[in-house]
C-alpha cells in the first residue's frame, strides 16, 4: 500500500500550481494531523491549547507498565520569524502516587513530559518549487516522543478550492521505546484540501504516517479557535482546541 | 491593578502543579521631572507555595528619579523592592548606536519581609551586572548579554533573544551560574489593553503587562534580581520610553494617550 499512496502525493507535489495554507498540529506547530508538514503559519500567529490524545496516537513511550494509555497535552506556540515555528508542550503521564515513606498510591496522571518542538523553513514555496521545512518534536530531555523530520508542501488553487500535498521524512530513533516508533520511521505525507466557503477556514486532512492512515478536519472558529479532530486508521479519535492570535497586525 | 502569576511543576509531590496567584494593586505618582512615587501590595488569591505566600502584604514602596543626559541615562532608586528587598538601586543605559547599548545595575539592599511580621536585615548586600543590547530593527529582534553578581550572591550571565511583536515579545534565554550550572528557558510579556488612555489627574487602570517566565529547571534562586518599579518588563526598560528611543522603544507604542 506504501508505494502507491507516496507515488501519487509525490505527483502531486511536483505538478500543479501553487498556493499556501496554514493549519496545525498536537505538538502546536503548524502541520497535518501526526504528519508534519513544510506548512508555516503566518509571522507573530500564537496559539495556546489542548489535545487529547488517543493511545494509538502516543508514541511507545506513553506507557505504564506494558499497557498504552489515552492522554492529553496543552502547549503554546509561536511563529516567531516567518521561517521558524517554535512549541513547548506538556503531555501527561499516567503513573502511581508515589511517597516519600516508599509507597504507592492511586494511578492517575500524576506527571508529564514536557516537549520542545521547532520547524525551520529552508525553502519558500514558489512557483514549481515546494516549501521546504526541517524540524524535530521532543528534542531535549527524556524523549517520550523526539522525532527529526524534513518535510515539503506544495499548494494549488484550483479556482477557489485549495489543494495542498505534502511529503515528508521522519526518523523516530531517538525517542524513548523507539522500536515501538519504528513504524513511523521512513517516508510519510498527505492530501490537504479546503473548500471555496467561509474564507477558507475548514481544511480537510487525509495523511500517510508510514503505518496508518488517517483522515481528519480543522476548523477556525470565529477567528479564534482552532478546532481540529482526528480519526485514526478511520476508527480513534484524537482532537484538540486551541486559541489562535495575530500578534502582528 | 495586574496579577502576579506563578507556576511551578517540577518537583515529586503528586501534583501537577502548583499555583501562586496574587492580585497586584498598585499606584504610580509621577511628580514632574522624572521624578516618581510607587507602591505595589500583593493580595493572595491562590496559594499552593505555603504559609510565607498566605498574607496580604506589601510588595513595592520606591521613590525614583530618572535622569537623561545626553545618551546617558540614569535611575536612582530607594526604598522596598520586590523579592523582598530594600534599599539602593542605579540603573543606567548608554545607547551607542541605534543598534548597540551598554546598560548596568547595581544595588545595595537588605532583607525585608512583611509575609509572617516586619521583618528586616541591615543593608549588606551588594548586586550589580554589566550588560550589552543589539537590536535588529528589520526584525524587531533584541540579543541581551549580561553578567555578574545577583540577588543571591550567585555570579553568573544571562543571554537572552527577544522578539518584539505588536503588543508582545517573546524571548528565550540561557542562563548559567556557578552554583546551579545552566538554566533556559522563555519569557512572554503581554501588553494589557486597553491601548487607547485617557490622560487625567488620578488614572485608574488595569497594569500595563502581564509578564511571564518558565525557567526549565525550575531554579528558584538562580540569577534573580529585585524589580523597582510595579510594571518594569523587558520590553519596555526600566526608562520612560519617550526619553530613551532604543530598541523596542522605537515601534509604535503600545498605548495611545490622549
Amino acid at each position: 500500500m506504501r508505494k502507491p499512496i507516496l507515488t501519487l502525493l509525490l505527483l502531486t507535489l511536483l505538478t500543479l500550481p501553487t498556493l499556501r495554507l496554514a493549519a496545525q498540529q498536537y505538538t502546536g506547530l503548524s502541520g497535518l494531523l501526526h504528519v508534519p508538514s513544510a506548512d508555516m503559519d503566518d509571522e507573530g500567529i500564537a496559539r495556546l491549547g489542548a489535545h487529547a490524545l488517543n493511545k494509538h496516537f502516543t508514541s511507545a513511550g506513553f506507557k505504564h507498565g506494558d499497557k498504552k494509555y489515552n492522554t492529553s497535552d496543552y502547549y503554546i506556540s509561536v511563529t516567531a520569524f516567518p521561517w521558524l515555528e517554535l512549541s513547548y508542550a506538556f503531555t501527561l503521564l499516567k503513573m502511581e502516587e508515589r511517597y516519600y515513606d516508599g509507597t504507592t498510591g492511586k494511578l492517575g496522571y500524576k506527571s508529564k513530559d514536557r516537549n520542545l518542538s521547532f520547524k525551520l523553513r529552508l525553502l519558500k514555496e514558489k512557483d514549481w518549487w515546494p516549501s521546504v521545512a526541517i524540524g524535530g518534536n521532543d528534542i531535549h530531555g527524556t524523549a517520550y516522543l523526539t522525532n527529526y523530520w524534513v518535510a515539503a508542501s506544495k499548494h494549488y488553487d484550483l479556482g477557489g478550492h485549495l489543494l495542498g500535498a505534502h511529503a515528508a521524512w521522519r526518523d523516530w530513533h531517538k525517542s524513548r521505546a523507539s522500536k515501538g516508533n519504528a513504524k513511523w520511521n521512513g517516508l510519510a505525507g498527505g492530501i490537504t484540501y479546503s473548500p471555496p466557503v467561509d474564507h477558507h477556514r475548514l481544511r480537510g486532512i487525509v495523511e500517510y504516517t508510514g503505518h496508518e492512515i488517517n483522515i481528519g478536519a480543522d476548523y477556525l472558529l470565529l477567528g479564534h479557535v482552532l478546532l481540529q479532530a482526528t480519526l485514526q486508521q478511520g476508527r480513534y479519535f484524537s482532537g484538540g482546541l486551541c486559541f489562535q492570535m495575530a500578534l502582528l497586525k | 491593578m495586574g496579577v502576579d502569576f506563578n507556576y511551578r511543576d517540577i518537583f515529586y509531590n503528586n501534583k501537577l502543579f502548583e499555583l501562586l496567584v496574587n492580585l497586584t494593586p498598585a499606584a504610580k505618582w509621577q511628580f514632574g521631572d522624572h521624578w516618581q512615587v510607587a507602591a505595589q501590595g500583593l493580595i493572595p488569591v491562590i496559594n499552593d507555595y505555603g504559609e510565607h505566600y498566605k498574607k496580604v502584604r506589601l510588595n513595592m514602596a520606591v521613590l525614583s528619579k530618572e535622569m537623561h543626559l545626553g545618551n546617558q541615562h540614569l535611575k536612582l532608586s530607594g526604598g522596598i523592592f520586590s523579592h523582598e528587598r530594600y534599599g539602593f538601586d542605579l540603573k543606567w543605559m548608554m545607547p551607542v548606536t541605534s543598534w548597540l547599548a551598554f546598560d548596568a545595575q547595581a544595588g545595595f539592599t537588605g532583607y525585608c519581609t512583611m509575609a509572617v511580621d516586619w521583618e528586616t536585615s541591615n543593608l549588606n548586600r551588594f548586586t550589580g551586572w554589566l550588560g550589552t543590547r543589539a537590536y535588529l530593527h528589520p526584525w524587531n529582534t533584541e540579543f541581551r548579554l549580561r553578567g555578574g553578581r545577583f540577588l543571591y550572591e550567585d555570579y553568573g550571565g544571562i543571554a537572552e533573544a527577544f522578539r518584539h511583536f505588536d503588543h508582545c515579545s517573546i524571548g528565550i534565554f540561557g542562563q548559567w551560574n556557578e552554583r546551579e550550572r545552566f538554566n533556559g528557558g522563555f519569557k512572554i510579556v503581554m501588553m494589557i489593553p486597553p491601548y487607547s488612555r485617557k490622560v487625567r489627574t488620578v488614572n485608574i487602570r488595569p497594569a500595563s503587562n502581564f509578564r511571564l517566565s518558565y525557567n526549565n529547571n525550575a531554579y528558584f534562586y538562580q540569577l534573580k534580581m529585585y524589580d523597582t518599579d510595579p510594571e518594569e518588563n523587558e520590553r519596555e526598560g526600566y526608562f520612560d520610553r519617550k526619553a530613551v528611543q532604543w530598541g523596542a522603544n522605537t515601534m509604535a507604542p503600545d498605548f495611545r494617550e490622549h
